[in-house]
């Protein structure tokens, strides 16, 4: 089930939406807010995994609703509705999930909302596997890269390191749908877990670094250069 | 005798230094009044651009005025229909007035405007999502062909879409991402390019022009060390192109 809440400021249009996100989205609980103030303070106890708000509200802003969310420790994909053909914002806010023109809402609302949907059913996917201590349950989003060793795969998260027997190939079939790269002979890095692409190497969020292999360097640069683009 | 040669080689060496101090600070001037030249009529532009976004706001308020006085007739003698009508001509109208991107960069502001103006003047749907950038690291110059080249490129190719007939469309994007400022330019197209024509090159006489300007990109990116990519996906071409911050 997917959460979503909308905040526009005009009743009759946080209607059409709800119906419109309801006709779209399959399992989908909408709540609706016609005040920024009271969806900010709600955040705190029911977390929702889509918020969509309008920018051009009287009380408080579509930008400043979606920077207070920025600093919460949850992190709802945010899309942005208006009725304008540009979205102009501020490099102090996060890159928005997307963004929603009230004059094209049949055409772009689908895409944007399956692209959500995908996004937050992708948090959710675990990765299983079985060690010489036991089987082993990883959110895939909390895997960093996997490394070969031998006969084995070392899987590295922020916080432990596992290792169980398979084949890198194996491994890079499985996941390449799953947003994992390939980049090295011996790693296959997932995509989420990048600070920084550099010309020869890959920067983590936890500052490791890991090479490009050389005749893995063109065509997973290229991929991870794609995978940035939505 | 000797010691005079001496002296005036001294008063030579002198000279010649003051020469090229003098040389060097009159370069300078010069690169700063072209700067200052450039950026007066930069501004000049941006106000006349100001002007007009005035002008046409002022317009728009009236023509409301009217279209209001209009739809409560039409809904006063309880033709609801004729109202309806109206509405949507109004809004069809109002889809097609469009705001000056403002986002502190003004060399960006400047080329946005003129580009998407451009493109809509042509009948081309443009969506634009803009982070504001300030591009540090590039020159001008640089920058400027960069993102003239990408949107150029993508509205010749949306234009002939629209000659034969089709909808054009085109989705700019300028946003911060993993270390690099990002330039995204999509265009919708019918048949793929890449197909025809894979490395994108210029053949004369050819009007699908869909690569003019592509080498050029391609420098530009490289000499900041930066990426580019030109490729097809859910029926659009996409350009873009990533300068490390």
């Amino acid at each position: 089930m997917i959460r979503i809440a909308i905040c526009d400021d005009e009743k009759r249009i946080l209607d059409d939406m709800s119906k419109a996100v309801r006709g779209i989205l399959e399992e989908v609980d909408v709540a609706v807010y016609l005040d920024g103030q009271k969806l900010i303070r709600d955040i705190e106890n029911s977390p929702f995994d889509i918020i969509m708000l309008d920018i051009d509200m009287p009380e408080i802003s579509g930008f400043s609703v979606a920077e207070s969310i920025q600093k919460m420790a949850v992190k709802p994909l945010i899309i942005f509705v208006t009725s304008h053909d540009e979205l102009v914002y501020d490099s102090l806010m996060l890159h928005p999930f997307g963004f929603v023109r009230k004059s094209h809402v049949d055409a772009e609302l689908k895409k944007v909302l399956k692209d959500a949907e995908e996004e937050v059913a992708s948090r959710e996917k675990h990765f299983f596997f079985h060690t010489a201590s036991g089987d082993v349950k990883l959110k895939l989003e909390d895997i960093l890269y996997f490394e070969s060793e031998g006969n084995y795969i070392k899987v590295i998260t922020a916080e432990e390191e596992y290792r169980f027997r398979e084949t890198m190939q194996t491994l890079e079939m499985s996941l390449s749908s799953d947003g994992f790269v390939r980049i090295h002979k011996g790693f296959l890095l997932n995509q989420g877990s990048v600070k920084m692409i550099k010309t020869d190497a890959v920067i983590l969020y936890n500052d490791v670094q890991l090479p490009f292999g050389r005749s893995y360097q063109e065509d997973a640069r290229k991929k991870l250069m794609r995978g940035m683009i939505r | 005798m000797i010691g005079r040669k001496a002296e005036r080689e001294k008063e030579f060496e002198n000279l010649s230094e003051k020469y090229d101090k003098l040389y060097s600070d009159y370069q300078e001037l010069k690169f700063s009044l072209r700067e200052m030249k450039a950026s007066t009529d930069e501004i000049e532009k941006q106000s006349e651009e100001i002007r007009q976004l005035h002008e046409s706001m002022r317009s728009l308020k009236h023509d409301m005025k009217n279209h209001l006085m209009v739809t409560l007739s039409y809904l006063n003698d309880g033709d609801e229909e004729a109202a309806r009508v109206y509405i949507s001509q109004i809004i069809n109208k109002l889809n097609a007035i469009h705001s000056y991107i403002e986002t502190g960069n003004s060399l960006l502001n400047h080329i946005l405007n003129e580009k998407l103006s451009e493109a809509r003047t042509g009948g081309i749907d443009v969506k634009a999502e803009i982070e504001n950038l300030a591009f540090e690291r590039m020159e001008s110059m640089d920058f400027s062909a960069l993102l003239s080249n990408m949107l150029d490129n993508a509205i010749r190719a949306s234009l002939l879409e629209r000659e034969s007939g089709k909808a054009a469309e085109m989705i700019v994007k300028v946003y911060k991402n993993k270390g690099y400022d990002s330039i995204v330019v999509k265009n919708r197209i019918s048949e793929s390019v890449l197909e025809k024509n894979p490395e994108l090159k210029t053949t004369k006489g050819d009007s699908n022009e869909h690569g003019k300007g592509v080498p050029q990109i391609r420098d530009i990116a490289e000499k900041y060390e930066g990426m580019c990519d030109f490729y097809e996906e859910d029926g659009y071409f996409i350009s873009c192109a990533f300068i490390p911050i």
